[in-house]
Formats: structure tokens, sequence, C-alpha cells
């Protein structure tokens, strides 16, 4: 048995005693970037800078941050539509991080994606059934009425009408276009699906009727999902677990419940005071950060959040603080975690 | 939602019969005959195409006989009757030499139809072979492709051709000009490459952004099965309707350089060339470069008419069929 193969069976033995779906080992994705037109340098994008994370079967972990801080990347990285530049993703125990050819393909089945443009994500030039029962041709599954009874059945599921089926996807409305990239997600029965900001394109009556279908789904098939998105509120209905993520790293990882009540990064913290709230009894001030995001080109030293943070002290930019458990399951990256804090969601 | 009242059965023949129906092409033709302007474009179209073929079968005169063999006085008035018993009238009346101007003008449509052939293969050729490879590499390989496009489009292309022909005119091989009308179509397709280059590195580098592109990946499909079921049906529809545009552009272009006698042969039957030696006497005789004109007007509103309805029809977002 050459090494490589030890290896493997000791993360499969790994995994299924632990009861985790995938894995995310050290992962890291730098984009490198020219620094001008007549110089060969480049400039390294640190999109995703050494994260490390987990699923159980079917959980649901929510994966949090503000518009450029690499969840997006992170995700991509996963489902192996970037090629990440360094770190292990293991599904089911099988490290995924370098398949390739047949293998990668026969991988595809089993992880899924959501996307959060409904529009840019259905090709207009295909009609609905074969959009949802393309994946069904890539992987030649069927034969064409065998296709066309699946695709139906999987329209069922999502909430659409049957005669949805030759219709194309600018006959319909946002939601509906969102349960059509659902159902074509659905189509390979995969066991991991990452929703990347499913909502965040619809109107906020449309957005319950589709995390509630995640989760109905969920609970049917026995999904493992991995939901990136940058609202509280739908991560909080969706999952039983968080990462946060701050330019490129994960700050805060904790149970969906003790993050909401118990922020211990300060970065967490200000995120859970800008969610608005209906509770008049709740006074609180919005904590409002100050400057900007850093660039993941040129992230500031020791804690990348000490540029912003209302309680940085000298050490904070000087030493990275480590992801560190400070109670059960619940990880933080600081070096003065909060203990008591107002601000609770 | 509207709930069906079919059952699955029911529905999955539906289904096929719809499939077939939508690759007939007979529901694109219905599609046609429902819109009046593209119906007179189409029609404008297949006349022209149907002259082009059978000017000599249709044509009643013969086009470059003088009226010493034909009989015919020289600039005789539209509707004139023909000479001899039984003569085809002269619809259009007869040029300088003799020349029935209707016969000319069906003629004409050859010269025309080669010339929007030549011009908008050697554009389409082109511009697609560039477009699509500096949008689908993009990086430095996209960078010096459309820097070259960029400058390519900088130079003045009449005058080019007008270098271009005198330079040509004095060669043994191209004797009395006889290549010179092919030379002008090969360059006006030429210069119309970086044009196409460009709308279509567009489409391809929009396409490519898409998350469909993605999605088609998150299933396992091959960058083969992307292009061509993905790219490809996303870009084609475009350059299809420049291109019936095009061939309007270009043989208008190409009767302009004919025009300023840097085209046809004198005695030639081409538009472009006929309305040149009609334009003395415009005043006095205008039938014999009103009619060429309007020759020239109506097939170029021909290929944009139907260039309209194509661009419709082919995005199934306008489509009714």
């Amino acid at each position: 048995m050459s090494s490589l193969q030890l290896k493997e069976g000791m993360n499969m033995i790994e995994s299924s005693e632990s009861g985790n779906i995938i894995e995310v080992k050290n992962l890291k994705m730098y984009f490198q970037i020219a620094k001008s037109l007549f110089s060969s340098d480049t400039l390294t994008l640190r999109a995703v800078d050494d994260i490390s994370f987990s699923i159980k079967k079917g959980a649901t972990l929510g994966l949090v941050g503000e518009s450029g801080c690499g969840k997006t990347t992170a995700a991509r990285c996963i489902l192996r539509l970037y090629e990440s530049t360094d770190g292990q993703i293991i599904f089911e125990g099988r490290d995924i991080t370098k398949l390739k050819g047949r293998k990668l393909r026969q991988l595809r089945k089993d992880m899924q994606i959501i996307f959060q443009d409904p529009y840019s994500s259905l090709d207009p030039r295909m009609s609905v059934g074969d959009i949802i029962g393309e994946p069904l041709v890539v992987h030649g599954v069927a034969n064409a009425t065998e296709r066309s009874e699946i695709v139906f059945n999987l329209l069922k599921t999502v909430g659409l009408a049957p005669d949805h089926f030759y219709r194309f996807p600018h006959e319909f409305s946002g939601g509906q276009r969102q349960r059509i990239g659902v159902a074509r997600a659905l189509a390979l029965n995969p066991r991991f699906i990452v929703a990347d900001e499913p909502v965040s394109a619809l109107d906020v009556s449309i957005q319950a009727q589709i995390l509630n279908l995640l989760q109905d789904l969920q609970k049917e098939f026995n999904l493992t999902y991995l939901v990136v998105a940058h609202d509280l509120g739908v991560v909080r209905h969706l999952t039983q677990e968080v990462a946060v993520m701050y330019v490129g790293k994960i700050v805060e990882k904790a149970p969906t419940e003790e993050l909401f009540h118990s922020p211990s990064h300060p970065y967490t913290e200000a995120l859970i005071s800008a969610v608005p709230s209906l509770n008049l009894k709740r006074k609180m001030n919005r904590l409002v950060l100050r400057g900007d995001v850093p660039s993941p080109v040129f992230p500031p030293p020791g804690c990348r959040f000490s540029t912003r943070c209302m309680y940085a002290k000298a050490i904070c930019s000087q030493k990275e603080p480590p992801l560190e458990e400070i109670a059960p399951d619940h990880f933080v990256a600081c070096h003065f975690p909060l203990e008591e804090t107002a601000y609770k969601f | 939602m509207g709930m069906s009242t079919l059952t699955q059965d029911e529905l999955v023949a539906q289904v096929k019969r719809e499939r077939r129906f939508r690759n007939r092409l007979w529901a694109y033709f219905k599609s046609l005959t429902s819109n009046w302007t593209a119906t007179i474009g189409f029609i404008i179209i297949v006349v022209f195409f149907f002259v082009a073929v059978f000017a000599p079968v249709v044509a009643p005169y013969h086009p470059t006989e003088d009226d010493y063999r034909n009989g015919m006085p020289s600039y005789a008035p539209p509707l004139t009757d023909g000479p001899g018993e039984n003569a085809f009238p002269i619809l259009l009346g007869t040029d300088w030499a003799g020349q029935d101007v209707f016969s000319r003008i069906l003629y004409g449509a050859q010269s025309a139809m080669w010339a929007g052939f030549i011009s908008i293969s050697v554009g389409l050729f082109g511009g697609i072979s560039l477009g699509a490879v500096s949008g689908y590499l993009g990086g430095t390989v996209d960078n010096i492709i459309m820097r070259i496009v960029d400058a390519w489009m900088a130079i003045p292309s009449f005058f080019m051709l007008l270098i271009i022909v005198a330079a040509l005119s004095d060669q043994p091989w191209n004797e009395g000009g006889k290549y010179t009308l092919l030379i002008a179509m090969f360059f006006i397709g030429f210069m119309g490459i970086p044009g196409y280059a460009r709308i279509i590195r567009g489409s391809v580098l929009a396409v490519r952004e898409m998350d469909f592109i993605d999605a088609a990946r998150a299933t396992g499909s091959s960058e083969t099965r992307i292009i061509v079921k993905h790219v490809v049906p996303n870009v084609f529809p475009i350059i299809l309707v420049y291109a019936t545009m095009g061939i309007g552009g270009a043989i208008s272009s190409t009767a302009s350089l004919s025009f300023i006698g840097l085209g046809a042969r004198p005695n030639v039957p081409d538009w472009g060339g006929d309305m040149d030696r009609a334009r003395s006497v415009f005043f006095i005789y205008p039938w014999n470069m009103f009619f060429p004109g309007l020759a020239i007007f109506l097939v170029v509103l021909g290929f944009n008419l139907l260039g309209d309805w194509l661009r419709d029809v082919l995005d199934p977002r306008t489509r009714d069929v």
C-alpha cells in the first residue's frame, strides 16, 4: 500500500468517526495580479488565507462576512471550480483537492451549487427542462424519456408546475428562477450543496419561501449545506454552525445560537450590532467600524482586524492571533476575546 | 403558478411534440410572415438572390450589347416599346449606349451578391477567429489582439483602397482592371474584420462570465461541451444578425467604390458603376441613375429588415416561435 493510499485510508477512518462529510484543511487561494504593464512582477491577492473547517453530515454551516472577504472564493474552491493554491479538501474521507478527469467528473455528481444571481445562472437559450436535465445528460444518467420523467418530478419537488418544462427562463420571476436553479442542483442527487447567497438577489417576501424550500429539501434528501451569506438573519434561520470571515481568514467559528448570543470576536460583535431589530426594548447603538476593509493584497500585520478594532492594543498589530477554542466548539482568533457584550441578536 | 390539467405521460408526449415543432423551419417561417417588415425584407432578399442566380434567364435583353445590335435608341425613357414585333417593353429605359437599364439591374445583382458574400465571408472569418480567440483566452493574447484591432480601425479605409487600386491597376495580371472589383470586395471584408472581432470578443467575454457557465462546469460538463452547448448558441445569433446587416453594408460600400470608379470595369453591369456613368446626365435622363440607386436601396433595406427580425427571433426573450 502506497503512502498516498494509506493517507487516504486514514482520512476515511477519521471522517467516518467524526461524521464529517467535508473537511477543509488550511485552504489557501492566492491570485497573482500584474503590478503594471511594463513589469513582470506580480502582487499576491490572498483571497482565502489558510482557513479550516468541517461540516457534519446533514448539517449546515454558514460562511459569513462582507463583500470581498473570500467567502465565495472559498466555496468555489471546495467545489473545485477554482484550483486552490494550497490546503486540502476532504469529501467523505477522500482527498479531492487534486482530483482530475473522470474522478473529478464523478465527484461533481455529489456536490452541487446554487447561485446568487438567478438571472445569469440559467442559460437564456435553453428551456427549463433542458436546464434541469443537463446534468443528467452530462453524466449519461437516463434516456430522454426517463430524463423528462425525472425533470417533472424535480419541478414538482421545488414547487414548480410540470408545464413549466418547455418554457424559457425569461418567462419566470426571480424566485421561480431560483427554484429552477435548485432543481438543477438536485438533479444528480448530490449529498453536499453549496448555496452561494441563495436569497440575496430576491425580494424579501420570496426569500422566506426559498429558505423554507432549502430546509425542506435538506430534510427530505438528507443534504449537507454550506451557506455563503452576508445576511445574518438568513444564516441564523438556516445554519447550525457559523464561521465568520474577515479578509480571507476565519476570525470566529461557533454554533449558531452561541455565536449570536455571545460573540467573542470584535468583528462579529460589530456585524451583529448592525442587524436591524424590531425589538424596541433592545436599546443599543450600532457599532460603526471606522476605516475601510484592508486590501487582501496588503493585509495589515498582526491581526487583520486590528486597523479597525476599537479594543485593539499594541500586540494586535504585531502578532497574528491563532484560532483558539475558548468554549466547546467555539473558536475565535483574537488576543482579547470579548467576555460579555451588549450586542446580541 | 398555473396548475396543469394534463397527466405526466401526456406532458411527456407534449414536450416531445413541442421539441419537434421547435426544430421545424416553418415555425420560423410562421413567425416571419406574422411580421410585415420582416416579410418585406424576406421577399426582397429572395427576389434578389433569384435574380442574381437566374439573371441570364429572366433578363429581357442582353446587358452589354449596344444599340446597333439591339436596335434600341440611347436614353429611351421608361416604358418605351421594345424594338420589333412582340418585343419586351423597355421597362426602365435605356442608357447612353442603348442598353436596357432593367436588364443591367438584373445582371448587376450578381455583382452585388458577390460583393455581399465575399466581403462578409472575409470579415466574419477574420472577425470570428480573432474575436473568439481573444475573448476565450483573455490575458496577454487578448490585449495584443485588441490593440492590433484598435490600430486596424484607425486605418482610413477609403484612402487605403485608393492607394491599393492605384498600385494594382498597373500590374500586368490586372490588365484593364479585371480584378479591381474583386480586390475591392476582399478589401471591404478585410476592413470589416476589426469590427466583427470586437463584437464577437465582447459577446464571448460576456457569456464566459455568466454563472450558467460555472453551473455547467460544476455539473461536470467538459470544456468542449460548454463551448458547443453554451458559448456558441449564445454568441452565434449575434454573429448571424451582424452578418445579415453587414451584407447590406458591404453591398453599398462596394457600390460606392464602383461609383467613384474604383470597382467595376466599364460596361460590366454593376449598380454603382451604372450610377457613375449616368451621373453626368442625371438631370436630363434621371432614370439612368435612379433605378440602380433604387436597387441598392431596396437590397440594403431588405437585409436590414431581415436582420432586425433575426435578432428578435433568435433571442428567446423576444421570440414568439
